[in-house]
């Protein structure tokens, strides 16, 4: 697990710099059946269900930014391998508007296509998708042969990517005789070494391990973080969804039902199949800071410790955020001014060790906090403004999932 | 978010390293690696040893051009036919008891069935087997025997067919049974299912001409003779299926009752026989094509039957009568492959499964009761049949003959259509032949009979040690000369030179039109269900057309060869480019890889290895058919094969016999050799290093 220096300078400088691509998606369909024009018109006139066809996607429309990723998260079945298709045209979609970059992709002449998918974009699939007869080196090198560039330059990039995704010594082995783990690497490195603007992720880690699946997320998240190409990620499991995603869609019988930030789909998911998934979800890694963040009576260091009190009180409080002039603000607890000497008359006497927390930080490291410094911590914005105060409470509160209906 | 990210910037290639994924891909490996594993290390300790060998055989074969430049040396000739011929005739003239009372049993017990049959007024026969396929199998095939009953009323070959049927009965009926012990025998243990398989690849790898030879000298010409012969020739591929079924029954349902505390017995019957179900049926399939394939064949030691008309059209070249059998022939393979294949059982199965009472009396009753279903309406049409053929005792009471008296001939149609064929088509077809004869048969002939038998000989062992091991391959060498000793190294070679040219032939036509159905689906629809009947058909058949094209000779020979082995060539390129996983070749697609290259890189480099397998079989194939074409005047070792069974010469034949199986089974092993070769250096590095 040691950083090699050496391969982290590699990888920065072999990583994409094209920006990523912008994506708009709308009303788009995939009906299978014998007559999928047909079908489609009584789909869209508003029948459930029409003999003999079925649809895959159902009018789903959703923009992705440049740079982000965006994760598509369903049961089997869903919809969701199909949709990502459709994107690309590996599955002609039966209606609907694909734009990426400004490209009406559904109209585009075969060989724009074909351009299109040698530049600009790549894809990973779930069980990898290699070419048993060719070495580790010459899969990696294959999107950058079929775009002709000439042997020795790909040679030498498909070479820098192996390095970079770590399956240096490897590159003559044929897929065959990798692992699992290995195998998925290749396929990302022969994803990434055409410097794609869209990179399409099919469930990439659900033929691994758990502990591999991690290592490769960890990697893939390090990748996207370096090259700035926008990725579509399909998973089935919601963990892996909110780890690596910007934002996550959440599709079900070929409908998107919720799109939002990870925080938005555990906190406030808009139906029961959501919220079903939500309640699985590792809140403590999703919730941010400022969410939870409650506002708290603040006092100037020279408020007497009495006055402050009452009014604590009086509010039913059990914190307040003392402000003193010569170094940051900390919090003060109803404990401390009750068992603190009573000769300290000021708030500013008290003084303590409070920690502050910025306002994205996740719940996870918030606690850490808590536990180390004992007391309640502050938020702030980037701005350095003071957003409120995260206590025990508000921590266990934003742990305990809500019962459902609620 | 971004703080979540930055916390973890590691690579980990040591940890992948460990991946228990590995071991998955250990249990991945095909069997035949596997099986290939611990030989590898043997050759790698004893390289030199093998490295030695290959010296010695060439040093060898060098000094055996030196001594005999040309033609095989009559030193090494040992007279095996003659030994075994007297040996052979000691033994049947000693002990006629061994084999009379069989000869007499099969035969009475085929006239019983035929008398039987020929009991009933043929329209009643032919409305039960037709309403029996409407019900069971569907009104499809229904209709096809319904096409079948006119061809035959029409053509005159009632009574043929009738035959038919009965020998069927008899050979089928017997293989099955001794097909279904046979592989409950190799299924006992390992040790037995070591000898019941050297014994199965033995009988089938010998060539099915070469069977006629003893049996005709044991049982004379005859109906018995055609039977024995059908049901050693059916046996096998049944055999083979109920021993593998039986044995890949899974463990766990074998444990889990057994756990129970059920008898030997029980086991077999209760859990064991019902899980090998579906395998035994396909095997039973198979048994019936294969006898109806001996069953036509063996026409020629006198069988009765539709084979009949056939053989004696072919033999006068009356090639429309030869024509007007082949076809009810084939009607009749087609219907019976169709009735006895296991998919649509089951699908009857399923439609009627819930509701359908158990044993005889409740099931009457229901049948009795409404709702009247097809049923009924098929009992109450076969009734309706069975009154009329009954009551209208005028022509159509027998109707073997069709109404008007003299049976249809194709005979006219079939001469002019020959005729026409060699005047429009004459210099075309000219060419064909010419070109086939000089720059093909000639030329490869020459070469072969050029190259001096030891380095035949030597090349065999040597690319055999190389491929399959040390033991294999000198066995190889040794399968190689024995050809030579027995005195057939010239047929041989006539015979390779038929089998390479059609082969060659085979891969230009065969690997272009399986691109094309892998390709276009519309070409798909088409060529399939040509090629399910193409192979559905006796072997023996495709000489008719090879013989109306290209006439009688060595390039007609050719051309059936070519006709026999092409179907494996073009359905495994098929399936081998179709079959190729679906993620890579959407890799290629999203790398914006056009749809040839994607043929070249991708589907064809991944499916090589089953395409090989095609090549394989089209390879077996063909060697089967150049002994069947020497009927239509092919040199070589089927020439032999059927002077010895006109002539009752059992020394020729069972040497002809013998050289014919050596031949194939030494190919076959050096073929696969060579692919698993190709196949495994495209896995693996472990070759290279």
């Amino acid at each position: 697990m040691t950083n090699n220096p050496a391969t982290q300078v590699v990888a920065e400088t072999a990583l994409p710099t094209g920006g990523g691509s912008s994506i708009h998606v709308n009303d788009l369909w995939k009906v299978y059946g014998p007559h999928p024009r047909r079908a489609l018109a009584e789909y869209r006139g508003g029948s459930d269900t029409v003999p003999e066809h079925m649809t895959a996607v159902r009018g789903v429309s959703f923009d992705v930014n440049p740079g982000e990723t965006f994760v598509v998260m369903g049961l089997s079945g869903s919809g969701k391998s199909t949709l990502i298709r459709c994107l690309t045209r590996l599955i002609e979609p039966t209606a609907g508007h694909v734009d990426i970059d400004g490209n009406d992709v559904l109209t585009l002449s075969n060989a724009r296509l074909a351009d299109q998918r040698r530049n600009d974009w790549a894809m990973v699939f779930q069980h990898f998708g290699l070419l048993p007869h060719r070495r580790v080196l010459q899969n990696v090198a294959y999107g950058l042969e079929v775009s002709g560039v000439a042997q020795r330059e790909r040679e030498e990039r498909a070479q820098q990517m192996v390095e970079t995704v770590g399956l240096s010594g490897t590159e003559n082995k044929y897929p065959n005789e990798l692992s699992g783990g290995m195998r998925q690497r290749v396929g990302l490195a022969r994803a990434l070494v055409q410097n794609p603007r869209l990179l399409l992720l099919d469930e990439p880690f659900s033929a691994l391990d758990p502990l591999i699946r991690t290592d490769l997320q960890d990697e893939l998240m390090r990748l996207a973080r370096v090259g700035s190409q926008t990725s579509i990620f399909i998973t089935h499991d919601l963990t892996e969804a909110l780890k690596v995603g910007d934002r996550i869609a959440i599709m079900r019988d070929g409908v998107l039902v919720q799109v939002g930030t990870p925080e938005e789909i555990v906190l406030r998911p808009t139906d029961d199949y959501v919220r079903r998934f939500a309640v699985e979800a590792p809140r403590a890694k999703v919730v941010r800071a400022e969410t939870i963040a409650r506002s708290a009576p603040e006092f100037s260091a020279d408020t007497s410790a009495s006055a402050v009190l009452t009014q604590l009180v009086q509010s039913g409080q059990g914190v307040a955020i003392a402000r003193p002039d010569t170094r940051a603000p900390y919090t003060v607890t109803a404990q401390d001014l009750l068992t603190a000497d009573p000769s300290e008359r000021e708030l500013g006497d008290i003084g303590a060790d409070t920690a502050t927390v910025d306002a994205d930080a996740l719940l996870t490291d918030v606690m850490k906090k808590l536990i180390e410094t004992g007391r309640p911590a502050i938020v702030t914005s980037p701005a350095g403004e003071c957003l409120g105060v995260i206590d025990d409470a508000a921590t266990v509160r934003a742990l305990s999932v809500p019962a459902s209906g609620e | 978010m971004s703080e979540l990210r930055s916390s973890s910037q590691t690579i980990t290639p040591t940890t992948t390293g460990g991946d228990p994924t590995g071991s998955m891909l250990r249990t991945e490996r095909s069997k035949a690696e596997r099986e290939r594993s611990p030989e590898k290390s043997r050759t790698r300790r004893t390289r030199l040893n093998s490295n030695a060998l290959i010296i010695v055989i060439s040093l060898a074969a060098i000094a055996a051009v030196l001594w005999e430049p040309q033609g095989f040396p009559s030193a090494l000739r040992f007279t095996f036919g003659e030994a075994f011929e007297s040996g052979f005739t000691n033994i049947t003239d000693s002990s006629p008891w061994l084999y009379e009372p069989l000869a007499g049993f099969l035969e009475g017990l085929f006239r019983v069935l035929l008398d039987f049959l020929n009991s009933f007024s043929p329209a009643v026969l032919a409305a039960g087997v037709v309403f029996a396929l409407a019900y069971y199998r569907g009104v499809k095939l229904a209709g096809l025997a319904v096409i079948l009953v006119a061809w035959v009323v029409l053509s005159g070959l009632w009574e043929y067919t009738v035959e038919t049927i009965a020998f069927m009965l008899v050979a089928g009926g017997a293989a099955f049974i001794l097909g279904i012990v046979v592989g409950l025998i190799g299924s006992i243990g390992p040790k037995t299912n070591a000898v019941v398989r050297i014994a199965l690849d033995a009988m089938q790898a010998f060539p099915a001409f070469a069977y006629l030879v003893p049996v005709v000298v044991l049982f004379g010409l005859g109906n018995a003779a055609a039977l024995v012969v059908t049901v050693i020739w059916a046996l096998p591929p049944l055999a083979r299926m109920v021993s593998v079924g039986l044995r890949n029954v899974s463990p766990d349902t074998v444990e889990s009752a057994v756990s129970l505390g059920v008898s030997r017995r029980r086991l077999l019957f209760d859990v064991k026989l019902p899980m090998a179900a579906p395998s035994i049926s396909a095997g039973t399939n198979q048994l019936i094509m294969y006898s109806i394939s001996m069953a036509t064949m063996a026409a020629m030691i006198g069988a009765a039957g539709l084979g009949a008309p056939i053989w004696s059209g072919l033999s006068r070249l009356a090639l429309g009568d030869a024509l007007q059998g082949g076809i009810a022939l084939v009607l009749f393979a087609v219907i019976l492959d169709r009735a006895t294949s296991r998919s649509r059982g089951r699908k009857w199965e399923r439609a009627h499964g819930d509701d359908v009472p158990r044993g005889i009396w409740p099931k009457l009753a229901q049948f009795a009761r409404p709702p009247f279903g097809r049923a009924h309406a098929y009992l109450a049409l076969f009734l309706l049949v069975v009154i009329a053929s009954q009551t209208i005792r005028s022509s159509w009471q027998y109707f073997p003959d069709p109404p008007w008296g003299a049976p249809l001939s194709l005979r006219e149609p079939v001469e002019a259509g020959v005729i026409w064929i060699t005047t429009e088509w004459g210099p075309f077809l000219d060419g064909v032949s010419t070109g086939i004869q000089l720059y093909g048969l000639n030329f490869l002939g020459d070469i072969y009979s050029g190259i001096p038998w030891a380095l035949v000989v030597a090349t065999a062992a040597v690319i055999g040690i190389l491929t399959l091991g040390k033991l294999q391959g000198l066995l190889l060498g040794l399968g190689v000369l024995l050809i030579g000793s027995l005195g057939m190294w010239g047929p041989a070679v006539e015979t390779m030179a038929v089998v390479t040219v059609a082969l060659g032939l085979v891969i230009l036509v065969g690997f272009p039109l399986g691109v094309l159905m892998a390709l276009n689906d519309r070409a798909a629809a088409v060529l399939r269900p040509i090629l399910d009947v193409m192979q559905t058909l006796p072997i023996y058949l495709l000489i008719i057309p090879a013989v109306m094209l290209l006439g009688v000779g060595e390039v007609g020979a050719v051309l059936a060869t070519f006709i026999a082995a092409i179907p494996p060539m073009i359905r495994f390129t098929n399936t081998a480019l179709r079959e190729v996983d679906g993620e890579a070749i959407e890799a290629a697609q999203i790398s914006g890889a056009t749809s040839g290259q994607i043929l070249r890189q991708i589907r064809v480099p991944m499916g090589l290895p089953t395409i090989v397998v095609g090549l394989n079989q089209a390879l077996l194939l063909a060697l089967a058919m150049a002994v069947v074409s020497a009927m239509i005047g092919a040199p070589g070792l089927g020439a032999d094969i059927l002077t010895a069974v006109n002539r009752a010469l059992l020394g020729l034949g069972i040497e002809a016999g013998l050289a014919m199986f050596l031949l194939a089974v030494t190919l076959d092993r050096l073929f696969s050799g060579c692919a698993q070769v190709v196949a495994s250096a495209q896995h693996s590095t472990t070759n290279n290093q």
